[in-house]
């Protein structure tokens, strides 16, 4: 076997030969003194440089992650509005019914539409809850 | 603690280390390992194409970025042959150590800077090859080169500062 190339030897020392050439390598160097005197320089110089490599740079702190921010703003607005129209149309209907059923008397109603819990826009109006306070009182 | 976040705290700290190494640069290098964990978690998210091996992935990014970013630096890290000594190494860190190492990597041309970077991080021969777009078989070779000039360099840089 011819002498060790500088490549071959550095795979010997990281343990990136197959099988056969580790043991042919390591046969080699048990009996060629130049080729293991190449192998024992590569190995400091690998340990030195790693050494350095690995403890230079000051150590960073691992800063927290901002999770990006997901891109859904179109849909959740168009609903938004269709949501808002629709209370609208409630309240106007319920204003029209209870107008028609009082007598001449003038009276001053308030409603006040308050949604419960949070609105959660991808549901259907359906399956979305308001109460609509209603106050009532006489105008003399 | 989610699987991104156990990836995250993992593999921050190598991966700003490579940055810096590569760039020299320590706010860029933040930068550029953020823009990549971002684009890992949108990944994660959106449940699209299997990630076979995340370290690769994470450090392949970084190294892609590093580049970009490292052409478009209007500085003389980018030419290739000029020698750079350590005072002009511009980087918030006081330890000549540091700036002696900075300085000589910015010696070693793009590819040889990248195998090394990724070697001192544990990489092995065939994700420094998947990488740094180099033959499996080059990688000893390439590497036992790259490591003796980047010695000559830092006695090169040491003589210089120390005189
Ligand atoms: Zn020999």
């Amino acid at each position: 076997m011819n002498c060790l190339d500088e490549g071959i030897i550095q795979s010997y020392i990281d343990g990136e030969l197959s099988d056969k050439e580790m043991s042919d390598v390591a046969m080699h160097i048990s009996s060629c003194k130049h080729c293991l005197a190449q192998l024992k320089q590569q190995e400091e110089r690998k340990n030195t440089l790693l050494d350095i490599m690995q403890n230079a740079n000051d150590k960073v702190e691992v800063p927290a992650f901002n999770v990006p921010v997901q891109v859904v703003e179109i849909p959740l607005r168009r609903s938004r509005v269709w949501m808002k129209v629709s209370a609208a149309c409630v309240f106007l209907i319920l204003l029209l019914t209870t107008y028609q059923s009082q007598d001449k008397e003038q009276k001053e109603i308030f409603f006040y539409p308050e949604w419960q819990d949070q609105v959660d826009a991808n549901l259907p109006i359906t399956q979305q809850s308001f109460t609509i306070t209603y106050t009532e009182s006489s105008v003399n | 603690m989610t699987q991104f976040e156990t990836v995250y705290q993992m593999y921050y700290q190598g991966l700003h280390r490579a940055a810096q190494q590569m760039l020299s640069n320590k706010e860029e290098a933040g930068d550029v390992v953020q823009e990549v964990f971002v684009s890992l978690y949108n990944r994660m998210q959106s449940h699209s194409a299997e990630i076979n091996n995340v370290k690769s992935w994470l450090y392949r990014a970084v190294m892609n970025k590093c580049i970009d970013a490292g052409r478009s630096q209007k500085n003389i890290q980018s030419l290739e042959g000029v020698s750079v000594v350590a005072e002009d190494i511009n980087i918030d860190d006081n330890n000549y150590q540091t700036k002696i190492l900075q300085a000589a990597l910015q010696s070693l041309n793009e590819k040889e800077r990248m195998m090394v970077v990724l070697y001192s991080q544990g990489l092995s021969y065939k994700e420094i090859a998947e990488t740094a777009e180099v033959n499996f078989t080059s990688v000893g070779k390439t590497l036992s080169r790259s490591l003796k000039k980047l010695e000559t360099l830092l006695k090169h840089q040491k003589h210089e500062l120390l005189g």
